[in-house]
């Protein structure tokens, strides 16, 4: 698998947030995106997820010996959408307890059976012992938690993570780093977007793309 | 006491079953067709369409009535159907009549949490039926509230259930329009037991509304 980003443009009314932003990255890597706030990390994500489309260039998937490639305006996405997982920058939480919340994610995929591998998640993230909790009865920090854990607990090739340590206390931190960690050595493709590099110690990570924003107050 | 429990007999029964129907039905087509427009002006920001629609909010239900008159009379363009005067008619006018309102209401009620559920789904790769329950799902007290907004609409509507139904006894004679009968024929105290039981009815239902919506949700924990 590896994601190929050509001259990626994307103007916000006019104002530009992504210009002539070319790279690529191939299974079993990390890449770090950092930047500054407004600085266009979380737009780029979304473009790479098919959930915002660019003003101007290229995106190519390269599965097996597969390439998708996909020019405005968007296609056919749903074969390489399936394999891509998107930790959003909000958490976004609906009405109901943490397990529900947590199977939301296997359920829209369509993928229903929940065996030992998605408990076994659960258990290792600490959630199971509030498994039952209203999720809007439980902290921030917690509802984060829930969300990565709904996002990784989908059948994923690509994981993208929008800031996955906000709000997070250095215990979580420690957990995800070595998870993810041990999904780069799995072989799989892993893109993290946070503002603040001093977070990532631990992190195994292969390249930083360090995005500068373009329009300064 | 006496007298009013006199009111009680088998005309106004029908006069309570009629009107119980004709708010139920027409409430629960106007909703599910509501929902569907309301998921369309969002999903496609149909920003024209959702001004149109705001602005037949308070279309004067007389003249909505007269309109149906002309399509549904005997040698009007639907005029075949034969539906005139009855309790059929009455539904169909005022489903219309409440799609504007319930229309809103769903997409005040709605529009905060559909592009994050939206999003969701896009993200997991769901069709558009899961997206639908998700938001049925996450808003079901909003969508509760905008159902009694239209029913409340329809229970106290008068113009309308006047022309298009005629007021025929145990056909289409509602608590509105039989209040106007009431008062047209002198009989003020009949006109005023309807009255209570149309208020009594009206007051449910507004306290059903409060108490879903977030209009009544006037709490906040921290």
């Amino acid at each position: 698998m590896e994601i190929f980003l050509r001259n990626i443009e994307k103007n916000f009314n006019g104002i530009s947030v992504l210009s002539d932003l070319s790279f690529s990255v191939k299974d079993g890597e990390i890449l770090i995106l950092s930047g500054e706030n407004g600085s266009g990390k979380t737009t780029l994500l979304r473009i790479i997820s098919f959930l915002t489309i660019p003003t101007d260039g290229e995106i190519s998937y390269k599965i097996g010996f597969k390439n998708f490639i996909y020019n405005f305006p968007y296609r056919h996405v749903k074969e390489v959408s399936s394999r891509i997982s998107f930790l959003h920058q909000k958490n976004i939480i609906l009405k109901g307890n943490i397990e529900y919340n947590l199977k939301l994610g296997k359920m829209l995929r369509g993928e229903n059976s929940f065996d030992t591998n998605f408990y076994n998640l659960i258990e290792r993230f600490g959630v199971s012992d509030i498994f039952k909790n209203d999720i809007y009865k439980v902290s921030e920090g917690q509802r984060r938690i829930v969300c990565f854990l709904r996002c990784v607990s989908v059948k994923w090739d690509i994981l993208l993570l929008d800031e996955p340590f906000a709000n997070l206390d250095s215990n979580y931190v420690e957990k995800i780093t070595s998870y993810l960690n041990e999904q780069k050595q799995k072989g799989k493709l892993i893109i993290v977007a946070t503002p603040d590099t001093r977070i990532l110690n631990g992190l195994y990570f292969d390249k930083i793309i360090k995005l500068e924003k373009k329009c300064k107050n | 006491m006496k007298n009013y429990l006199n009111w009680l007999n088998e005309e106004s029964l029908e006069i309570v079953i009629i009107s119980i129907k004709v708010v139920l039905v027409s409430s629960i087509i106007s909703f599910i067709i509501s929902f569907f427009i309301s998921f369309l002006i969002l999903d496609k920001k149909l920003k024209f369409f959702f001004t149109l629609l705001q602005s037949f909010l308070f279309i004067p239900s007389v003249l909505l009535g007269l309109l149906i008159y002309i399509v549904f009379k005997r040698n009007g363009l639907l005029g075949f159907l034969n539906l005139l005067y009855s309790s059929k008619i009455v539904i169909i006018g005022e489903t219309i009549l409440i799609i504007p309102l319930m229309t809103l209401f769903i997409i005040n009620g709605i529009k905060e949490r559909f592009y994050e559920i939206k999003e969701i789904n896009k993200v997991f790769s769901g069709n558009l039926w899961k997206n639908m329950v998700l938001i049925i799902n996450e808003c079901k007290e909003s969508l509760i509230a905008s159902f009694i907004v239209g029913s409340s609409r329809v229970i106290g509507e008068t113009g309308l259930a006047m022309i298009v139904g005629g007021n025929i006894k145990g056909e289409t004679r509602l608590f509105s329009t039989s209040i106007v009968l009431y008062t047209m024929r002198g009989e003020i105290e009949k006109g005023i037991y309807a009255g209570i039981y149309l208020l009594i009815f009206s007051l449910i239902l507004n306290f059903l509304y409060f108490y879903f919506s977030k209009d009544g949700n006037i709490f906040k924990e921290y």
